[in-house]
């Protein structure tokens, strides 16, 4: 099926939500997804096949899915499948990651759910080999891979830590310590948020007991400072709330989080696109709220493509206004989350010249404040003379930080989208991959500009 | 029935396929962190896990350059570290 009535993009709670209400509706859909199953880093399905043990599905995904399956086979699944492009035909460039080669599908309106992308704090050592992403971790440990080391710390800011630690104690693989910059377990005006949310403060409060029982220490107001060493032997660096002291950790596995953000980077924008195909986003694509949301916004996202389509059912406003109210509670809970994890990182100013900004091309402060030197030059020049946000990951790891420290120096926020915007390919994509005649329509007849 | 375990190639020596693992699972089960040779005195690893920071791009024979933490592994295939042709 290469011209759905609808693609969604993202087989997370969102996407299907989306699929399963333009499915409902009449519409054909075609669900393409990038991992080898559904449901998001979450929601992970059961079933790869693998003997190693995989996360259970929740209750909530579980009738997700049988309401897709229910509804016949108006929605295709794609798998192991990845955006790259949008060009201004509305031929949607998609790759298929199990033969590395591109192919076209067309559609009039497509849904971005491509979920969250983790945030890092760029600390000295972050690119060496045994640190990743505590999202990383967490993928290793849901696929039952066994850690190549003993010692594993979890460090920098936000639930994820203490979720992931908790998984791990469970899986018998304890990390060494959690520093958890912020102070979430303090009494706080904002933790009264969540009230809102007891699913979350339960939720909380379980991994809590899990750490205790297993005698994990979650160290509250502990910064990461750096880390060193060689693969398997690391030492993290860290302070304790004022304390100036550096303490240190032996660890083989460093796992670095500080908080999400919507995973939009490059992508077309909701609206009207050029080449006259519908967009809108759904999930945590759209505005980080989490899995439980992220079904409400799915619908919510695929109920505003119907009304498009001039196909709004009558008791669509209801069901629609239901679903903004899940949004409005969740948008609440989130932000008492986020103040209770507020964390004050080092100010630009005082970040080192040998911390890596861009890991892609080892480019460091010192090298940005080099072409800092005497002025703040364009984006442009950041990106030709300095090299940042160049590299194969298109900004991904680099815009914030250099953002935040251009800001800083200017004493204005840099404008958002000014290192990067929105181009095609969205992923380094072989040229070899667009030769490769794929879909029924064929490959891609030239190479786009990158 | 082969009682061999399947396996692949990582820089030339066999590695044990499971299935469901994509290629970064698998070396890390086999214990390999360190991905080989990365621009200047970087190295190339396994991050992000979802195919944002593109560090653990490695060769696959027949494949191309792919992201270990996105492409399934299968017996067989033939996957390098590295950036031996230095021509990036």
């Amino acid at each position: 099926m290469n011209s759905p009535d609808a693609l969604v993009f993202g087989g997370g709670p969102a996407g299907v939500a989306a699929a399963c209400e333009l499915a409902a509706a009449g519409c054909s859909v075609l669900l393409v997804h990038q991992d080898g199953a559904l449901g998001g880093p979450v929601h992970r399905h059961e079933g790869d096949g693998g003997a190693s043990p995989r996360v259970a599905p929740s209750r909530r995904w579980r009738r997700l899915a049988a309401e897709m399956d229910g509804l016949g086979g108006r929605i295709t699944v794609r798998l192991r499948t990845a955006f790259v492009g949008l060009d201004g035909e509305g031929k949607f460039l998609v790759r298929d990651m199990a033969r590395n080669a591109v192919s076209v599908l067309r559609a009039p309106r497509a849904v971005f759910a491509l979920g969250a992308v983790e945030q890092v704090p760029p600390v000295p050592g972050w690119q060496l080999p045994g640190v990743m992403m505590a999202g990383g971790l967490q993928l290793l440990v849901k696929g039952g891979v066994p850690l190549p080391a003993k010692r594993v710390v979890l460090a920098g800011s936000g639930p994820l830590l203490l979720a992931l630690a908790a998984q791990m104690a469970r899986a018998g693989h304890s990390p060494v310590a959690v520093l958890e910059a912020g102070r979430p377990f303090r009494v706080h005006p904002a933790g009264l948020g969540l009230l809102e949310g007891p699913e979350y403060l339960w939720e909380a409060l379980r991994y809590q007991a899990i750490l205790r029982a297993c005698g994990v220490p979650y160290r509250m107001g502990a910064r990461v400072v750096s880390v060193d060493g060689a693969p398997g032997a690391l030492d993290v660096a860290f302070r304790a709330g004022a304390d100036p002291t550096i303490q240190h950790l032996d660890a083989g596995l460093v796992a670095l989080h500080d908080g999400l953000a919507p995973n939009d980077h490059g992508l077309p924008r909701a609206g009207l696109h050029a080449s006259g195909v519908r967009i809108q986003y759904a999930g945590d694509c759209r505005e980080v709220l989490g899995g439980r949301a992220a079904i409400a916004g799915g619908r919510l996202a695929a109920l505003a493509l119907l009304s498009e389509m001039g196909r709004t059912a009558p008791d669509a406003a209801g069901r629609a206004a239901k679903w903004e109210r899940i949004l409005s509670r969740h948008r609440r809970i989130q932000r008492a989350v986020t103040s209770l994890f507020a964390t004050e990182w080092p100010a630009p100013a005082t970040w080192p010249d040998h911390l890596v900004l861009c890991r892609c091309e080892n480019r460091t402060v010192g090298d940005l404040r080099a072409v800092l030197d005497p002025r703040v030059p364009s984006p442009k020049e950041i990106k030709l003379v300095g090299r940042f946000c160049m590299g194969e990951c298109q900004g991904r790891l680099c815009e914030r930080s250099v953002r935040r420290f251009l800001g800083d120096r200017e004493g204005v926020p840099y404008p958002a989208k000014s290192l990067v915007g929105e181009r095609w390919p969205v992923r380094p994509t072989p040229i070899t991959a667009f030769l490769d005649d794929a879909g029924a329509e064929g490959a891609a007849s030239s190479v786009p500009p990158t | 029935m082969s009682a061999t375990p399947p396996t692949f190639l990582w820089n030339g020596l066999p590695v044990a396929v499971v299935d469901g693992d994509t290629i970064a699972m698998a070396l890390v089960r086999a214990g390999v962190i360190d991905l080989g040779a990365g621009v200047g005195t970087k190295r190339s690893r396994y991050f992000c896990g979802s195919g944002a920071c593109q560090n653990c791009v490695v060769e696959v024979k027949g494949l191309g350059r792919v992201e270990a933490c996105l492409t399934p592994v299968v017996a067989g295939m033939d996957v390098a570290g590295g950036r031996e042709n230095g021509d990036e």
